[in-house]
Order: C-alpha cells, then sequence, then structure tokens
C-alpha cells in the first residue's frame, strides 16, 4: 500500500456541500451523498499523495475509514488503484457550445400580437437547441399548427408546448400537432382530468393532461429529481449561469428578456431583432454568474446540477437569488 | 488492493493524445461494465425529449413536476 494511489474516474466529481458532499458520476447521471470529510480527503491532490501519504496527512486518525471508503468507491467503479498516477490527467475544465441561443421561452396569452412564426425564425437562425412555448389561455388549435410550422427542418431540437385546457379543446388537433412536428412535446396544463394520449408506441411519444397550471407567476420547481447531471451541464454550470446562459425569453406583450420572470426589459420583438438584443453586454451579464458565486448556491452540493432561471440580486457586493429553492442542506 | 491500471489503460492512453476529441475519452469512460444496484446511489432523472427527439444535455425550465412515469 506505501506506493499505491487512489484515483476517482475522470467523470467521477466530488462536489462539496454544507451538512453532506456528494460524487457525480457525469457518465451514469447518478450521484452518491459522501460525508464532507470524505470530499476533504478526496479534494488532495490524489496524483501526488499515495494511500499512505493521506492517512499520514489526517495523523492516522481516520486510516480505516480511508481504507474502507476507498475500497467502496473501487467496487462501485467511482475510482480505482494504480501505481503510476502520472498519465491519468483530469479533463479540461471547459465548456464549448456553437450556439449563439441554447434556449428560449416564450409566452403568449389572449392579448399577445407578436409574430410568433417570425419568433421561430429567428431563434432557428441563432441555432436555439430548446424552446418552450407556455400557453396561458386557451387558444385556437389550428393557428398553433400553422405558427409551428417553422419547426420544420430548424435548429430546434426539442419543443415543449404548454397548452391550456378548454372544454372544446380537440385531442385529434393535438395528436395531429405532434404527428406533424416530431420535436414538439405538448403538456396540457389546468386539466380537469389527469391523463396521457399515446402518441406512438413505438417511439413512446405521449400528450400529457395535468391539473397543474401554468400561468404568468408559475415558479420553477427545485427538487433533485428534477436536476439534471451530464458532461455539459457540469461543465457549463462551473463557468457560466446553467438557466440563464445563453437564452432569451419573449413575454406575451413581446417583451425580451433574460426570462418571463425578470423585471428587466431589453426591447420588443416588435421592434427589434432578437440578435441585436442578445449582443448588448447589460443583457448578456447574468451569462456569467455561475452558481458559485451566489450566496446559498455556493455551498449547495446539487450547484452543479440545479438548472435555475431565477434573476439574481446584488446586495452588498454579494448576488442572490431572487427565487431560490426551499431545500434545507 | 489491486492496482488496476492495466484495467484501464485506455484512460492512459486518450489523454496522451491531444488529437484525439474528448468526445472518445468520454466513450472510453462509459463502458464500463458492472452493474451496480447499491441503494447508496441515487439515481437521477436524466432530460431527455421522448420518441424521434434527440436528447438534450439540460431541460430548459422546470415550471411542472410531471415525472416520467405520471
Ligand atoms: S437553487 Fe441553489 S441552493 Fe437551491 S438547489 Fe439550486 S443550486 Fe442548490
Amino acid at each position: 500500500m506505501t506506493n499505491t494511489y487512489f484515483l476517482l474516474f475522470p467523470s467521477c466529481v466530488p462536489v462539496n456541500g454544507t451538512k453532506v458532499s456528494i460524487i457525480m458520476d457525469l457518465d451514469k447521471g447518478t450521484y452518491l451523498e459522501i460525508p464532507n470529510l470524505l470530499h476533504d480527503i478526496l479534494s488532495i491532490d490524489l496524483q501526488r499523495f499515495t494511500i499512505h501519504e493521506i492517512m499520514k496527512k489526517f495523523d492516522h486518525q481516520y486510516d480505516q475509514g480511508i481504507k474502507e471508503y476507498f475500497q467502496f468507491l473501487v467496487d462501485n467503479q467511482y475510482g480505482f488503484y494504480t501505481k503510476d498516477p502520472k498519465p491519468f490527467r483530469k479533463p479540461e475544465d471547459i465548456f464549448y457550445s456553437p450556439y449563439k441561443i441554447i434556449s428560449s421561452v416564450l409566452a403568449i396569452n389572449t392579448t399577445t400580437n407578436y409574430d410568433l412564426p417570425e419568433v421561430l425564425k429567428q431563434l432557428d437562425r441563432l441555432s436555439c437547441q430548446l424552446l418552450q412555448i407556455r400557453i396561458y389561455d386557451p387558444y385556437d388549435m389550428d393557428k398553433l399548427f400553422n405558427s409551428l410550422s417553422p419547426l420544420k427542418g430548424s435548429s430546434i431540437k426539442i419543443c415543449e408546448v404548454y397548452v391550456c385546457y378548454y372544454s372544446l379543446i380537440s385531442e385529434e388537433q393535438l395528436i395531429t400537432i405532434c404527428k406533424e412536428y416530431p420535436n414538439v412535446i405538448i403538456v396540457v396544463h389546468t386539466s380537469k382530468e389527469k391523463k396521457q394520449i399515446n402518441i406512438s408506441d413505438e417511439f413512446n411519444k405521449k400528450i400529457v393532461f395535468t391539473g397543474e397550471q401554468v400561468h404568468a407567476n408559475t415558479k420553477e420547481v427545485y427538487d433533485p429529481s428534477l436536476f439534471t447531471i451530464s458532461h455539459s451541464m457540469y461543465y457549463e454550470s462551473r463557468h457560466f449561469n446553467s438557466g440563464l446562459h445563453r437564452k432569451v425569453c419573449i413575454d406575451t406583450d413581446g417583451s425580451i428578456k433574460n426570462y418571463l420572470s425578470h423585471t428587466k426589459v431589453y426591447g420588443n420583438i416588435k421592434e427589434n431583432k432578437i440578435s441585436e438584443i442578445i449582443t448588448k453586454p447589460k443583457f448578456q451579464e447574468r451569462y456569467f454568474i455561475t452558481n458559485d458565486q451566489i450566496e446559498k448556491c455556493k455551498s449547495c452540493q446539487f450547484r452543479y446540477m440545479c438548472v435555475s432561471n431565477s434573476d439574481i440580486i446584488k446586495k452588498n457586493g454579494k448576488y442572490f437569488k431572487k427565487h431560490t429553492c426551499n431545500m434545507d442542506f | 488492493m489491486i492496482d488496476d491500471s492495466e484495467k484501464y489503460k485506455d484512460l492512459i492512453s486518450i489523454p496522451e493524445h491531444p488529437s484525439i476529441s474528448y468526445d472518445l475519452h468520454k466513450i472510453s469512460i462509459s463502458h464500463q461494465s458492472k452493474k451496480n444496484n447499491s441503494k447508496r446511489f441515487i439515481y437521477m432523472k436524466k432530460y431527455r425529449g421522448e420518441g424521434s427527439i434527440l436528447d438534450f444535455y439540460k431541460p430548459n425550465s422546470n415550471i411542472l413536476s410531471i415525472k416520467e412515469n405520471d
């Protein structure tokens, strides 16, 4: 053991929290809760110190624990033993994305009069990948079907459409939209009954009816079951704001914002092009505020897997999320 | 304590060649096969569009708490 090293796999990253820490496995999309003390041990430069030297650093107080935990991590494929650690390098800590816009949220109600197809075309030109369209009120499904036509062959990979339930809503029309636009997922909110319509057994595609409501004041849900562990998510959230980085949102009146719940408006889609707004340094400011810089989040073990689009306020030189989670760590 | 360097030699060779893309590096690690059902692991819901919709690495905005099997 004197010349044996313990290394974590490069895709397994320890993240410390206030009460507990975790090891995120970016390949498997899982995490393992560990005591903070083990996090401290794993934060030592494992490539420089043998297991024996690590034990010595802690005055041999935790020899048994270190031995058992390392073995547990090896058994569960979080790490391995080696006598020659030098060639095992850590992956580069960078995030690269070619997309000018990664995600976008659009809101529509009965008074909305901006040109939806034109917005979709602009988002496509900016290579937007994820789109969410929130329709707060009952809406003509034929109009929706026609307005979505720019989605065909567009860069948008996933378009979630939240439509409001009303008594005359036609399931047939919803099915037609899903079949016509394979990148569309429909959720019917404010529904009286909770159900699902299968669109295709082969692809497991369905329309979900939920009693939950979507309206102008709908808040984001923070729940570990909705958090996402992936390589890109990890590296993006280390360098950028995981929710707001390259996101553009358009409110019911056409206001262009970082996110719908924010108060700051940068322009209006009826007068401005999205491309001209998103290049403004002021618009991009929030792209660069990471969870590591935000109070509470910076000591949360979920900070590299939690997508939050909350506005960020600065008080006495410190950043705070305006809408934060209720989680008690 | 067994030295696993040989077993994971893929991890050694790939970082040695900067011309090989990072993706390949990921693939080499993804092929670990041992199944692990330990209760200590909390399996995360990975965000994915269904059917012919491609996966993406993160969600847009979580406003409803609809779970995969709701
Ligand atoms: S909002 Fe902040 S504190 Fe709450 S789960 Fe997300 S990262 Fe953690």
